[in-house]
């Protein structure tokens, strides 16, 4: 059939065949060509998305729940720690911490400037939870778009940001539990040291924002190497 | 899904980055928020256990790897996830009922199995009365696609129709359905 050919007209979209698609109702090569040209069209990703959302309430209502056996968990947990994504993981050790990130003092709240007035938060774990509300509510609220970050070193730990469509905040996310990592921010005035990461858990984190499209964030060690970086791209609205 | 509490909201959007983030705890956190309804999804389809938990898994897996083909402008992760997993445990069903030459199962046969089970009443209702509006044509054609589980070719051959009309049929019923329940607009998050 011609699915394929016709999706890769750049002036054809879905129509009908979101729908066709997250009813399941599409042979396997169409529904390929239907996730190809959806990564491609931000319109055709909206219609999909909302053709899922009505799917997902049909299983919510129609489906009968069953908790899945615990072993089933304990699988895909061990997958976790072991099956490489596709964005590759780092190649060399982790990059060790020198000096705990927080210190056990009374809630603090510190703010760093940046250029354009940024504020970087920083605070200790009895501020954690407010701080993170805030910066929840703070992506909750917005739209954004995420990229990797491409290593420039071979310590590079994999890495992600998420970053507002409309350029305001960035938020950083290591795949490290041990990374006395600095963040920068470039930009048309420089660049800008943006703080230094946020362990929690198995991840380590930092949230910028009162920014102003920055072009690209990079990870740099305690030396001020580059790790890794990503260009931020925005549409032209 | 609709509905959501904004603590539900704020634990999505944080499950949402983890798990876009491409890390094992943002993998373990999508597991741990829809595990049950993924793997509910599955088991509905398959009818078996370790066929469902591998279904869960491998599709799992595979979105966590390639976690930036989920792209803000698809909205739910939930109902993305939802939705791939049961597209992945209908690929494996017709495959495999295609290698033994087994004869689909009627809708109805498959929803009498779990009619007392269902754990969502009152979603199911709403899900009912939305369906019971919709134009019988559209109707018969939607419920062949979602409940038989047949793909669109296989709609219109059971509805005699033509299969443009069957495919029209079928998305203006969803479209409709997702109205009909205020279904957020595209984009939204």
């Amino acid at each position: 059939m011609s699915l394929a050919n016709d999706l890769g007209n750049a002036d054809l979209h879905l129509g009908e065949l979101a729908e066709l698609y997250a009813l399941g109702a599409l042979e396997p090569a169409e529904r390929g060509a239907v996730e190809a040209h959806a990564s491609a069209c931000t319109a055709c990703t909206a219609a999909l998305g909302a053709a899922e959302q009505t799917v997902a309430a049909l299983e919510t209502a129609f489906v009968p729940s069953l908790a899945p056996p615990d072993r089933l968990a304990a699988r895909i947990a061990a997958s976790a720690a072991t099956v490489v994504p596709l964005v590759p993981r780092r190649a060399a050790p982790r990059i060790r911490a020198r000096t705990p990130l927080f210190a056990t003092a009374a809630a603090l709240l510190l703010a760093v400037g940046l250029a354009g007035g940024a504020l970087v938060e920083r605070s200790s774990d009895v501020a954690e939870t407010a701080r993170e509300s805030a910066i929840l509510a703070t992506i909750a609220s917005s739209h954004f778009n995420h990229v990797t970050l491409t290593a420039r070193a071979p310590a590079a730990p994999i890495s992600k940001v998420l970053y507002a469509r409309n350029g305001a905040w960035i938020y950083l996310i290591v795949d490290s539990a041990s990374c006395d990592c600095r963040v920068a921010v470039r930009s048309a005035a420089g660049v800008q040291d943006a703080g230094q990461l946020d362990v929690r858990g198995s991840t380590a984190t930092l949230f910028v924002r009162g920014l102003s499209r920055p072009e690209a964030v990079e990870l740099r060690d305690a030396s001020g190497r580059v790790l890794a970086s990503a260009k931020l791209v925005y549409s032209l609205r | 899904m609709y509905g959501r509490t904004a603590s539900e909201q704020l634990e999505d959007e944080r499950i949402v980055a983890d798990f876009l983030a491409g890390t094992s705890t943002g993998l373990e956190g999508v597991y741990r928020a829809y595990g049950r309804a993924l793997y509910s999804g599955a088991r509905h389809i398959l009818e078996n256990d370790e066929d469902a938990q591998d279904c869960v898994h491998d599709a799992l897996l595979r979105l966590w790897q390639r976690s930036e083909s989920f792209r803000p402008e698809r909205g739910s992760l939930r109902s993305y996830l939802i939705v791939c997993v049961r597209n992945e445990a209908l690929a494996r069903k017709r495959a495999a009922a295609r290698h033994f030459h087994i004869e689909q199962r009627a809708a109805r046969d498959e929803q009498a199995q779990y009619e007392l089970d269902v754990s969502d009443p009152i979603e199911r209702d709403r899900l009912r009365r939305a369906l019971g509006a919709l134009p019988p044509e559209q109707r018969a054609a939607l419920e062949l696609a979602y409940f038989g589980r047949l793909t669109h070719v296989q709609v219109a051959e059971r509805l005699g129709e033509p299969l443009g009309t069957t495919k029209s049929r079928i998305a203006l019923a969803l479209r409709k359905l997702g109205a009909a329940l205020g279904a957020k607009g595209a984009g939204a998050r």
